[in-house]
C-alpha cells in the first residue's frame, strides 16, 4: 500500500535496527472518501484506534506480549477475538519485509464494531475509552482462555487454585466501554492476593499498579488504608502546570466533613476525616489519561481543556505512599496519544512515539521523524491562546490545540528486563498468517 | 491598519465564534481569558521578607505592536500576537548598563547580577567614577518571534516610549534565540550585541551604530557549515572581551573569537563535517580543537557535552568555571582553562533547564523539568536542597546578589562576628554583592577566604538562621519564586542515615548494563557496600546527623505530602498512631515499612547507582525547602528573571517585560540609594550580635512598610526568623499569610 512518502523517511531512520514504522490507514475515511460522503465531514473515523494501536505497538512489553500470544495460540481453536485481531495486525506489521509502509487495520476495526456497538458507527469516539475497553478485553478473553485452561488440567488430574470470576481494577471514571467488566470501585483492593494472582494476566503485569487510600480519622487520629489496584490513571489538569504538579494534586489530601463524613470504626461514628490517595505501587507502564474532556452542565456536553500541562522525558513520582514499592522508580516516556481539534467526538488523534534514540509521529497513514525539541508543543495552550479563532482561521486553531490525552511511562527497570533480542528471533520464526 | 483599536473587524468573525468562546469561559475558571478585560488580573505587587516589590507600569516593556499580518479585532490581538511568539522561540531579555551613570544610581556591577561579566566590567566603572553626568543610559534587549528591540533602560525610572526604540530588527527564516551584550566594550557611541538563532547562525551587530550599511556586523556559521541545531545560550568570556562561547541544542558548544575574521569560519563549500581532533576527553564529555594546523580559525575550539541540548552555561564570578545544564538532566562544572571536570550533579529526573551562580562561585542554583529547585554545591559537590513549589517546570533561576537586608544583615554582623574571625560569612557576602569594589584582586581575596569562613560557619551553630543567598526562580507555571539560603542549610549534614540505601544491593540488578553510563561517577565501591556516604562526609557524620535533623526541622519538609497529618511527619515516632486499624494490610505502619524499601531497591537498580548519591540524592535525602514567596505575575509562562540593583525584571512568552520596584527604603529615602548602603566594609557598625541581626532586619522591615494591616504578615516572617529550630510554618502558611495583603484571587490561586 501507498509507500510514496515513506522513502524519505526510510533514509532518514536508517538505524539499523529491525524496527517497522507502518502507519494505519484510517478505514472510515477510505469509506468516507466515496463520493456519496459529506467530504466535509472528515473527522469522526478510526483515528482513535489508530493511535491507541501505535501506542502500543510501540510499547515493547505489551508488543512482545501480544507477539507472543499469536504464537503459543493454539491452532486448533483459531476463534477469532479482537486479540487475535490485533495479534495479527501486530505480526503483520512486524513481519514486513520493508521498513516503513502502511497497513489498513480493516480486520481489527471490523471486528470491534461488531463487538461491540458503542464503536459501530463512523462518530469519532475518545482514545482513553478505547484503550480502556481494549486492555478489559484483552485481559477478559486471556482470563476465560486461562481458565479453560485450568478446566482442562484439573480435568486431568493437576489440581489448581484460582477463581472463575473476572475481577479487574481500573482508577478511571466509569465509562460505557467498560461494560461493566471488572470492580471498579476498590473492592478488588480487599480481594486476597491468590485470587488475584489467578485473575492476572500479563495485561496486569505491564498496566497494574496500586494506590493506597488512606483516610485519617480526625477524631480519633487512626489512619485505615485501603488499596485499590488500576490499569491507568486519569488524572485532573491545570492551567499552565506540569504532569508531576497534576499527579501531585490527584494525591493531594482532601478533608470529609459536612454530609461526607467519613465512618471511623474505632469511633464507631461518622466523624470528620482527611483523605488521600498515593500510588503505592507504580506499575511497569504507567498510564496517564490527561481529563481534558470535562462535562460542562449549562451546555450539555463536553468541552476540551486545552491548557498546557507540560510532560517530562522522564518522570519520578512525588505521590508515592511512605510504604511504597518502586517508590522511586524512573519512568521513560515512551508513547503519547495527542488529540487535536477542539471537542472530544471532533477533532483527530496523532500518536508520537518513541523508537530507539527518535520520535516519530503517527498520523493515521502518515508517518514522519519528529524532532525532540518540538515535543513541548503538544503540551496545549497557554491560557491567552484559548481562544476560539475566526472562521478563516481553523487551521490555525486546530493546529494549537493539540495536546497531549494519554501518556505511557514505562519504568526504566522494566524496560532493562525487555527481552528484545529474543523478540526479533521469535517473530522471525513465525510463520506468516496473514 | 496600524492601530488596533480600529481594528475592530467585522463583528461576525467574533459572533460566530460565541458559543465557544462562552463555552471555554464556562469550563474553568478565570484563567481563561480572551481580551484585556476578561483577564484574570495580575497583582501589581508582591511581598517578601524583605518587603514589598511593586511592578512600574511606566516601565513595562513589549513589542510595539503585532504585525499588521497578525492584526486582529482588538480583543484577539494579543492572543495572536501570544500565539506567534508561542510559536517562535522563547522570549529573553539582555541588558547593558552603561559605563556612566552606573554609578549615580548607586548600581553596583554591570550586567546582569550572576553575568559572567560583572567583574570584568566594574573595572571600566571605576575608572567612570567622576563621570556621572554622563547621558548613556542602559541598554535593554529582547526578543519576540522573529523581531529584535533594543530600547534604553533606566530600571524603576524608565518611561518607556514603545514607538522609539534604539534598534529594532525583524528576522527572515530564522528567530533570534538568544542574545547578549558585550559589558566590556560598551561606550557612548558603540556597544556590541551578539544574537544567536535558530538556525545556529551567531550575528554581531552595534544597535547604536547609525552608518548603513554596518561596518562592524559580523556573522558566524552563516552558512551553518560548523552546527546546523538552534543556539541556546551564549556568553562572552568575562576574561576577554573578544572571545565569546555559543551553546547549540545539539548539545556542542563552540569557542568564537571576535578577533578572528568570520570569514575564515566558512569552510571552501565541501560538505564534510568540520575536522574536529578530539583534544580532552572525559566522561561525557569531548574538547575538540583544530589539530596541529591551527591556524587562527573560528570557532577555535568545540566541547560536546552530555547528551541533547545543552539549554543553559555559565561562567562561575570567579572566572574559572563553566557550568551547562543540558537536557540529560546533568550540570557539569568544568574549569574552563584546563578543560577539566569539577562537579556532576543529576535533575531528580528531567532535563535541567536553567543554572546560576552564587555571587560567590560557591552554589549553583539549577531547575528544570522536575519542577525542583536544587541547589548544587560546588566546592563539596553535594546537593545543599531542593525546592518545591512550583507547579511547572522552571525556566530560570538567579540568585540575587543586591536583595536589600542582605546588605543590612552584612553590616549589622560584621563586627559582631569579628571574635571568631576577622573575614568570615558577612565580609564574603559584603564583597560579592559589591562587585564594583571587587577587582582581580578581590577575587583572590574572596578564595584565599573561603576556608577560613567555611570553618567559621560550621562551629558557629548559633548563627544557622541566617540567610546568606536569596534565590528567585520563574517557571511554566507563571509563577515567580523567592527562596532564602540559610546558613544551616549550608552546614546540615543532609545524608542522614538512609533507610532506604544502606541496604546492600541485591545483585540481581548489579550486573546489569548501566543504561546513563554515569555509574563511572559513583565509585564503583557505593554499588554494593552496607552504607553509602558521600565524599565529602566522613562516616563518623553519621552520629550526629540525628541531632542534626532535629536542628534543619525548620525548613525541612520531610516528604512533600507530610502536611497530611502531623503524626507523619515525625516519621520515627508515633508509629502507634499510624498503624491501621480496619485494614489488615497496615500499610503505614513503620515496621512494615522498611520491607518494600529493599524491594524497591531490588528493581530500581539501574536508576540506584545514580539515585541516592551525591550525584542524585533521594527525595529523601536533601532538605525539602519551601519558597519565602510564590505568586503568578503573568499570563503566559515566565521565560526571564534578571535581579537588578534596583529592581527585579521578569518577562514573559507573550513578550511583556516587567519591572518590578524593589522595598522601598523609607529610612533612606524612596527610589535613589545613598550611597551608605555601599560602604557596609569601610564602616564597621557598633556591634551586633548574629541574632539580633535577624532581629534587626525584622525591625527594618517594618520600618520599610508603613501600614499597620502588615504587621502580622511580618510578624510572622520575625517569628520564622527568630527560632529556626522550631518547625517553619509550611509553605501554604506562608502564602496565606502572604495573602492577606493581596485581593482575594491571589488566596484563589494559592489555594489552586
Amino acid at each position: 500500500m501507498g509507500s510514496g512518502g515513506s522513502t524519505m523517511l526510510e533514509k532518514e531512520i536508517s538505524d539499523g535496527s529491525a524496527e517497522h514504522y507502518y502507519g494505519l490507514v484510517n478505514v472510515d475515511i477510505q469509506f468516507r472518501l466515496h463520493p456519496q460522503y459529506n467530504q466535509n465531514f472528515q473527522f469522526g473515523n478510526t483515528c482513535y484506534c489508530n493511535s491507541v494501536i501505535q501506542a502500543l505497538f510501540f510499547c515493547r512489553p505489551f508488543r512482545e506480549k501480544i507477539l507472543n500470544y499469536k504464537q503459543n495460540l493454539r491452532k486448533s481453536s483459531t476463534k477469532e477475538t479482537l486479540v487475535t485481531c490485533l495479534a495479527d495486525l501486530f505480526q503483520n506489521i512486524t513481519t514486513q519485509k520493508r521498513k516503513v509502509g502502511t497497513i489498513a487495520p480493516k480486520r481489527f476495526i471490523t471486528k470491534l464494531k461488531k463487538e461491540n456497538e458503542l464503536f459501530d458507527n463512523y462518530m469519532q469516539q475518545d482514545a482513553h475509552e478505547f484503550f480502556n475497553y481494549l486492555l478489559n478485553t484483552i485481559s477478559e478473553t486471556l482470563l476465560v482462555e486461562k481458565n479453560a485452561e485450568r478446566d482442562r488440567t484439573a480435568r486431568s488430574g493437576t489440581i489448581k487454585r484460582g477463581n472463575v470470576s473476572v475481577n479487574l481494577a481500573s482508577a478511571t471514571a466509569s465509562l460505557p466501554g467498560e461494560n461493566g467488566v471488572g470492580d471498579r470501585n476498590g473492592a478488588a483492593g480487599e480481594a486476597n492476593d491468590t485470587r488475584n494472582q489467578a485473575n492476572n494476566t500479563w495485561i496486569h503485569d505491564i498496566f497494574q499498579g496500586v494506590l493506597t487510600n488512606e483516610t485519617r480519622c480526625l477524631s480519633c487520629e487512626t489512619v485505615s488504608s485501603k488499596d485499590e489496584k488500576f490499569l491507568d490513571l486519569s488524572i485532573d489538569v491545570e492551567q499552565n502546570t506540569s504532569i508531576s504538579h497534576c499527579l501531585r494534586v490527584f494525591s493531594e489530601t482532601e478533608t470529609l466533613c459536612g454530609d461526607q463524613k467519613y465512618f471511623c470504626e474505632t469511633c464507631s461514628s461518622k466523624q470528620e476525616a482527611q483523605k488521600r490517595m498515593r500510588i503505592k505501587t507504580p506499575p511497569p507502564v504507567l498510564a496517564l489519561h490527561l481529563k481534558r474532556f470535562k462535562y460542562v452542565d449549562s451546555l450539555n456536553r463536553h468541552t476540551k481543556l486545552s491548557y498546557r500541562v507540560v510532560f517530562p522525558l522522564e518522570l519520578r513520582l512525588f505521590n508515592v505512599s511512605d510504604d511504597a514499592v518502586y517508590g522511586d522508580r524512573m519512568y521513560d516516556l515512551v508513547a503519547t496519544v495527542v488529540h487535536c481539534g477542539a471537542t472530544p467526538n471532533r477533532g483527530h488523534y496523532i500518536t508520537l512515539v518513541k523508537s530507539n534514540s527518535f520520535w516519530l509521529v503517527f498520523d493515521d497513514d502518515i508517518v514522519e521523524k519528529l524532532d525532540v525539541s518540538s515535543m513541548e508543543e503538544f503540551s496545549g495552550m497557554s491560557s491567552d491562546t484559548n481562544i476560539p479563532m475566526p472562521p478563516g482561521n481553523q487551521s490555525t486553531q486546530q493546529k494549537n490545540s493539540e495536546s497531549a490525552y494519554i501518556l505511557f511511562y514505562q519504568a526504566r527497570d522494566y524496560a532493562a528486563n525487555d527481552p528484545n533480542h529474543n523478540h526479533k528471533e521469535r517473530t522471525r520464526n513465525c510463520t506468516n498468517s496473514s | 491598519m496600524m492601530n488596533p483599536p480600529h481594528m475592530l473587524g467585522p463583528s461576525t468573525s467574533l459572533g460566530g465564534n460565541n458559543s465557544a468562546l462562552q463555552s471555554s469561559v464556562l469550563s474553568e475558571g478565570a484563567l481563561l481569558s480572551h481580551s484585556q478585560p476578561a483577564r484574570e488580573e495580575i497583582k501589581k505587587s508582591f511581598a517578601a521578607r524583605d518587603g514589598i516589590y511593586r511592578v512600574v507600569v511606566s516601565a513595562e516593556l513589549s513589542r510595539p505592536r503585532p504585525l499588521p499580518h497578525y492584526q486582529m479585532p482588538a480583543g484577539l490581538s494579543s492572543a495572536a500576537a501570544s500565539q506567534m511568539a508561542i510559536a517562535g522561540s522563547t522570549v529573553r531579555v539582555s541588558f547593558l548598563d552603561a559605563p556612566g551613570n552606573s554609578k549615580k544610581r548607586n548600581v553596583i556591577g554591570v550586567e546582569s547580577l550572576s553575568s559572567s561579566s560583572s567583574h570584568g566590567a566594574s573595572a571600566s566603572v571605576s575608572q567612570d567614577d567622576q563621570n556621572t553626568e554622563d547621558v548613556t543610559s542602559d541598554l535593554i534587549c529582547f526578543n519576540v518571534g522573529k523581531e529584535l528591540y533594543v530600547y534604553s533602560y533606566r530600571g524603576v525610572q524608565t518611561e518607556t516610549d514603545l514607538s522609539r526604540p534604539i534598534d529594532k530588527r525583524v528576522y527572515k527564516g530564522t528567530s533570534p534565540t538568544y542574545h547578549i551584550f558585550n559589558p566590556l566594550t560598551y561606550t557612548a557611541t558603540s556597544c556590541q550585541l551578539l544574537i544567536g538563532f535558530t538556525l545556529g547562525q551567531l550575528q554581531v551587530i552595534d544597535p547604536l551604530e547609525k552608518v548603513i550599511p554596518s561596518t562592524v556586523s559580523r556573522l558566524y556559521n552563516e552558512d551553518r557549515y560548523i552546527e546546523k541545531t538552534s543556539v541556546t545560550c551564549i556568553k562572552w568570556f568575562p576574561e576577554d572581551p573578544s572571545i565569546f562561547v555559543a551553546s547549540y541544542s545539539s548539545g556542542n558548544l563552540y569557542v568564537y573569537d571576535d578577533k578572528i575574521p568570520a570569514a575564515t569560519s566558512s569552510s571552501n563549500g565541501s560538505n564534510h563535517s568540520p575536522p574536529w581532533v578530539s583534544e580532552k576527553q572525559g566522561d561525557k564529555y569531548c574538547v575538540y580543537g583544530w589539530g596541529s594546523r591551527s591556524t587562527a580559525r573560528n570557532p577555535t575550539a568545540r566541547w560536546a557535552i552530555g547528551e541533547g541540548s545543552i539549554h543553559q552555561f555559565e561562567f562561575s564570578p570567579n572566572k574559572q568555571m563553566l557550568a551547562t545544564v543540558s537536557h540529560d538532566g546533568f550540570l557539569r562544572v568544568f574549569n574552563f582553562e584546563t578543560r577539566e571536570m569539577i562537579a556532576t550533579m543529576k535533575s531528580y529526573f528531567g532535563g535541567l533547564l536553567t543554572l546560576s551562580w552564587s555571587h560567590d562561585s560557591k552554589l549553583i542554583a539549577t531547575g528544570g523539568e522536575d519542577d525542583l529547585l536544587t541547589v548544587f554545591h560546588v566546592p563539596e559537590k553535594r546537593v545543599v536542597c531542593r525546592g518545591q513549589a512550583h507547579k511547572s517546570w522552571i525556566s530560570q533561576v538567579r540568585f540575587d546578589p543586591h536583595v536589600r537586608w542582605l546588605k543590612e544583615a552584612a553590616t549589622n554582623k560584621k563586627a559582631s562576628t569579628a571574635n571568631t574571625s576577622p573575614d568570615d560569612g558577612p565580609r564574603d557576602l559584603v564583597s560579592h554583592r559589591e562587585p564594583v569594589a571587587s577587582t582581580s584582586s578581590h577575587s583572590n581575596f574572596e578564595i584565599r577566604n573561603q576556608p577560613t569562613s567555611r570553618t567559621e560557619v560550621s562551629c558557629n551553630d548559633a548563627q544557622d538562621g541566617t540567610i546568606l543567598y536569596r534565590i528567585g526562580s520563574v517557571g511554566h507555571d507563571t509563577c515567580l519564586c523567592f527562596w532564602d539560603i540559610t546558613r544551616n542549610m549550608l552546614t546540615q549534614s543532609h545524608r542522614r542515615q538512609r533507610n532506604s540505601t544502606v541496604l546492600p544491593h541485591p545483585t540481581e540488578g548489579v550486573g546489569r548494563p548501566e543504561r546513563t553510563q554515569d555509574a563511572v561517577i559513583v565509585a564503583s565501591s557505593h554499588a554494593d557496600t552496607q552504607q553509602i556516604v558521600s565524599a565529602p562526609l566522613p562516616p563518623t557524620n553519621a552520629p550526629t546527623s540525628e541531632k542534626k535533623k532535629k536542628e534543619k526541622k525548620g525548613f525541612l519538609r520531610r516528604f512533600p505530602f507530610s502536611r497530611f497529618s502531623s503524626s507523619n511527619q515525625n516519621d520515627s515516632s508515633n508509629n502507634s498512631q499510624r498503624t491501621s486499624a480496619t485494614n489488615g494490610a497496615i500499610a503505614n505502619s513503620e515496621p512494615s515499612r522498611r520491607i518494600p524499601v529493599l524491594a524497591s531497591q531490588i528493581s530500581c537498580c539501574v536508576e540506584t547507582r545514580i539515585l541516592g548519591t551525591s550525584v542524585c540524592p533521594g527525595i529523601k535525602d536533601v532538605p525539602m525547602i519551601e519558597p519565602v514567596m510564590c505568586k503568578k505575575v503573568a499570563h503566559d509562562r515566565l521565560t526571564v528573571l534578571e535581579f537588578r540593583p534596583d529592581c527585579v525584571v521578569t518577562a514573559c512568552q507573550e513578550g511583556y517585560i516587567c519591572t518590578w520596584a524593589r522595598p522601598s527604603d523609607d529610612n533612606k529615602g524612596a527610589g535613589v540609594k545613598t550611597p551608605s548602603v555601599e560602604t557596609p566594609e569601610s564602616e564597621p557598625k557598633p556591634s551586633v550580635s548574629a541574632a539580633a541581626s535577624s532581629y534587626g532586619y525584622g525591625s527594618e522591615v517594618s520600618n520599610g512598610v508603613g501600614p499597620s494591616r502588615s504587621s502580622s504578615v511580618y510578624s510572622n516572617y520575625e517569628q520564622q526568623i527568630r527560632s529556626p529550630n522550631a518547625p517553619s510554618p509550611s509553605y501554604r502558611v506562608t502564602a496565606a499569610s502572604t495573602s492577606v495583603y493581596h485581593r482575594p484571587a491571589y488566596a484563589w490561586q494559592n489555594a489552586n
